[in-house]
């Protein structure tokens, strides 16, 4: 593909041109995020670095030191294993459906993309909840029912070790590996995967020989979200690790915060750095993997009808792996249904249903500030996940379309924040906008918006360049060579090509924006409360019910989000093709 | 210049104040929030009435909705004044305060938070401390020595259990008892860490040291879920056995049908959550009879009828049978914590006994 590429190269003195216009966009870019990023970049490694009383700190590497000492070679470990294993999982159950999917002529497809974006609807900390119920190892439903068969007083299936807790992470990443392999999958020339089943290649050699080498580097990007995603993720570790005394990086940090009367950020903030370190060496490697974006470029401008393969006997099997997403969604969250209403959770019996009633849902709908937070709330969402968006959808074009040592650090720069802890993330925010009186956005929703901008832009940042690598160069040098400036080519060529990853990205950083409780509930203020302060609510009053029944109302109000999702990646589909 | 001048005055010991106020016709109006929080004339009602009304609310930092009953009924009583919400766990806002009057930015008026997230803006000046006509009807206890404070609602962990999974006749009546091997895998603790730390004191005060070690020893499973979430899991029935229960929860569970049981053995830790007046309160007149109604014997009433204890002496509840540990009051409380929670990481957490 990369002859195409070559032929269809524009005269060297404009490609310098170019280049020069693209190298000063990105060190542009990379002003703007580093005046973003670095404040609270700057205030991690000061509160790393600082020891001793909060008014006159000296420096020093007492905390990073107290760190190691502290953690042990088990804590890394498991970290290592937990974030290796569940990432791992999800690639394997994620990419595996989306090709399925995509590909395919497997049946369940709708109702797996359907529950895939279900999924991101409902807030990690519930369905974790819903997980305890189902395999907690004394009353979880599916240990009861196989005791009646193994006998024994606990278990069988250990929920609270290394494995449950790379099943329940890998579980909840799934959806998200699926829907983030999607849209590439769907927009591959297929004549490469028919052009092998015509020289007699089977099924599995098709997809080992060609599907899957032709993806590589967008699954490799999705893996390393995953990864990072594993190592920084925290209520897994935190509700399901900890009760099997299982640690990891994350829950050290929650530990050293919240062991206090203060929020402490010293040796949290050490240890986010460590995590730094460690999540740099995958996007380094990453880096030299993709390198060459055009190696990998499957959107091209050659014509074709995307053909699904035929799985004949397979049809039946297939189709059933795919109903894996569809029953780890459905698994904790009809529990959650049945929970939600009930007056106090117990395990399933016939004779509940005499109990069952709407109460929990009037209950919740019936809190003055459920109404007015899911407005602030919507209005944060939204203009979070535009800006994350527009800023990442721009930065991902840039450094997969110009070369030079700037793109690399644009986006490690990007991908930074990955590692704050949402608690110093917020923290930093509202320091740095507390000193900046005449930036007046202290209180208001705007700091919140801010706040997730940096949050959630590495997260864009794969989104948007997952779906960028396939676009082959020669499509928008054809918008060039119709005259079009590099706005226009980003506008009509390649926005409407990327579009089911944008989508994606956007939905992505609109849910979890609206699910947020860290920065959520410190930087809001008496103005800008937001939805999860009454997640936080119920979750401290721990009312499981009432829980549930928020978690139900979510994810239908996400339904609705989900279909508007999937007519716009049809539509954009449409075009790529 | 004239309000400094009064200020300064003011700021003279307490009966003094009052002398003064009353004797002096030009200081009948007190102002500066030093001097409103501190007036005990008898027009005190009158003037925090006009004043509030200029004011027309006031903002609130508390930890959640659970006082919002209160709160509408304080908005009846004063249909002129309206209560602004900010709300944060007690140890975010109190380090989200503190950042605020660093920067200067003094919105705040009145703070309702666990007495643990009151320490620290207390030390940092902070917080006003103040008089109110209801404060005779509170146990010295419950009453922060510089009146920093006020507790408004209180709530006592004790030892709870599946009644189902472990009837009441044999489940442990001691905290001695939870060493014995039977026990031993059997019990889970609430690891968010005021409450599990304020346990750990506690143990340590009344049994020491080596008793929270044997326990260690116990394999104890650590949740990382409240202590209201925790007696959920044990309604499951996942739960069956924690010295972590709170006595509310377990009432207000058991009322719905839950197999809860619970025993206090000893002293009981008291987890309190204390009204407390902003030194540089913009309206100090609504924050006054905010706090004046919170701990007024119908604002009791209604936390006690959302499942909190009183320490009013008036209101009489479980908590009024039980020797019970203010943790905040003791002298060296924020050291003692940091023990605890020292002990508490290598003990449970990282199994180093």
């Amino acid at each position: 593909m990369s002859e195409t590429a070559l032929a269809t190269s524009a005269p060297w003195t404009e490609r310098l041109h170019r280049l020069r216009s693209g190298e000063a966009a990105i060190y542009l870019l990379l002003a703007v995020v580093l005046a973003v990023v670095l404040p609270p970049f700057l205030f991690l490694i000061r509160a790393s670095l600082a020891v001793g009383s909060d008014a006159a700190p000296r420096y020093g590497l007492d905390n990073f030191i107290a760190v190691v000492a502290n953690s042990g070679a088990e804590l890394w470990i498991t970290t290592l294993v937990y974030a290796l294993g569940s990432s791992v999982l999800a690639i394997a159950l994620g990419v595996s459906s989306a090709w399925l999917v995509a590909r395919t002529d497997a049946p369940f497809r709708q109702v797996a993309v359907i529950a895939a974006v279900l999924s991101l609807a409902v807030p990690v900390i519930i369905k974790s909840i819903g997980w305890i119920m189902l395999l907690g190892p004394n009353s979880g439903l599916v240990n009861v029912v196989l005791r009646t068969v193994v006998g024994g007083e606990e278990g069988p299936l250990q929920l609270y070790s290394l494995g449950g807790m790379i099943f329940v992470e890998g579980m909840l990443w799934t959806p998200v590996v699926f829907l983030l392999t999607l849209p590439v999958l769907g927009a591959m020339d297929p004549s490469l995967e028919e052009a092998a089943a015509t020289s007699g290649a089977d099924l599995r050699q098709t997809f080992q020989r060609v599907t899957l080498p032709l993806m590589r580097p967008s699954v490799f990007a999705v893996f390393l979200l995953a990864l990072i995603r594993a190592l920084e993720s925290f209520e897994v570790p935190l509700l399901i690790g900890a009760p099997g005394n299982l640690h990891t990086l994350t829950t050290a940090i929650y530990e050293s915060i919240h062991t206090g009367f203060l929020p402490k950020y010293g040796e949290a903030s050490a240890l986010a750095i460590l995590l730094l370190l460690i999540v740099s060496a995958p996007l380094a490697f990453y880096y030299r993997l993709t390198g060459q974006a055009d190696r990998f470029a499957t959107i091209t401008g050659k014509g074709f009808r995307p053909r699904r393969l035929k799985l004949g006997a397979w049809r039946r099997p297939l189709g059933l792996w795919l109903l894996i997403i569809p029953v780890a969604l459905a698994a904790p969250l009809l529990i959650l249904v049945w929970a939600s209403f009930l007056p106090v959770y117990k395990p399933p019996e016939l004779a509940d249903f005499a109990l069952l009633s709407f109460t929990n849902y009037r209950a919740v709908w019936g809190r003055p500030e459920t109404l007015a937070g899911l407005t602030n709330s919507v209005l944060i969402g939204f203009w979070s996940a535009t800006a994350v968006v527009a800023l990442t959808f721009t930065a991902a074009w840039l450094t997969v379309r110009y070369r030079g040592s700037a793109r690399w650090a644009l986006d490690v720069v990007i991908s930074v924040p990955l590692v704050f802890p949402g608690i110093v993330l917020g923290i930093t925010v509202l320091i740095q906008f507390l000193r900046t009186p005449f930036i007046p956005i202290y209180g208001t929703i705007w700091i919140l918006v801010f706040a997730f901008l940096i949050r959630f832009m590495p997260y864009g940042m794969r989104f948007c360049h997952a779906g960028m690598l396939a676009i082959h160069r020669e499509l928008e040098e054809c918008g060039r060579t119709c005259g079009a400036g590099a706005l226009t080519v980003l506008r009509r060529i390649v926005l409407p090509l990327a579009l089911p990853s944008v989508a994606a990205a956007w939905l992505y950083v609109f849910l979890h924006t609206i699910r947020d409780l860290s920065i959520a509930i410190l930087l809001a203020g008496p103005g800008s409360q937001v939805i999860a302060v009454v997640i936080l609510d119920l979750w401290n009053n721990g009312e499981v019910p009432e829980l549930a029944a928020v978690a139900v109302l979510m994810a239908a109000g996400v339904a609705v989000l989900g279909v508007a999702l999937m007519w716009v990646s049809r539509r954009a589909g449409g075009v790529a093709t | 210049m004239i309000r400094r001048f009064l200020t300064a005055r003011l700021a003279l010991p307490g009966a003094l104040i009052g002398a003064l106020m009353v004797s002096d016709a030009a200081l009948a109006q007190p102002s500066g929030v030093e001097a409103i929080a501190n007036y005990t004339g008898a027009d005190r009602l009158k003037i925090l009435e006009e004043g509030a009304r200029r004011e027309g609310g006031l903002l609130l930092y508390t930890t959640g909705t659970q006082i919002k009953p209160l709160i509408d009924r304080f908005e009846q009583k004063y249909p002129y004044l309206r209560v602004e919400l900010a709300r944060a766990s007690s140890a975010d806002t109190a380090r989200k305060v503190l950042e605020e009057y660093r920067a200067g930015y003094e919105k705040v008026d009145a703070f309702e938070l666990a007495s643990h997230g009151l320490v620290v803006p207390r030390d940092e000046n902070i917080l006003q401390p103040f008089r109110s006509p209801e404060l005779a009807a509170f146990a010295a206890d419950a009453i922060e020595a510089g009146r920093h404070w006020v507790v408004v609602r209180e709530s006592y962990t004790g030892i709870g259990f599946n009644t189902k999974l472990l009837p009441p006749d044999r489940a442990p009546k001691t905290y001695q008892a939870l060493l014995e091997p039977q026990w031993k895998g059997k019990m889970a603790i609430s690891g968010v860490s005021t409450t599990a730390v304020n346990w750990v004191g506690t143990m340590v005060i009344v049994h020491g040291g080596d008793f929270v070690r044997k326990l260690g020893q116990q394999n104890i499973r650590i949740y990382n879920l409240t202590g209201r979430a925790l007696a959920n899991l044990m309604t499951a029935g996942e739960v069956m056995l924690s010295p972590t229960i709170y006595n509310s929860h377990v009432a207000a569970s058991a009322e719905k049908g839950a197999p809860l049981g619970w025993f206090a053995p000893g002293p009981v830790p008291v987890t309190d959550t204390g009204v407390a007046l902003a030194r540089k309160a913009p309206h100090p007149h609504a924050a006054l009879l905010f706090i004046d109604f919170l701990m007024s014997k119908e604002g009791q009433i209604l936390y006690q009828e959302l499942g909190y204890d009183s320490p009013r002496s008036d209101v009489a509840g479980a908590g009024a049978r039980m020797e019970k540990l203010y943790l905040t009051n003791r002298a060296n409380y924020i050291r003692e914590y940091e023990d605890w929670a020292k002990l508490y990481q290598d003990v449970f957490l990282r199994r180093r006994i």
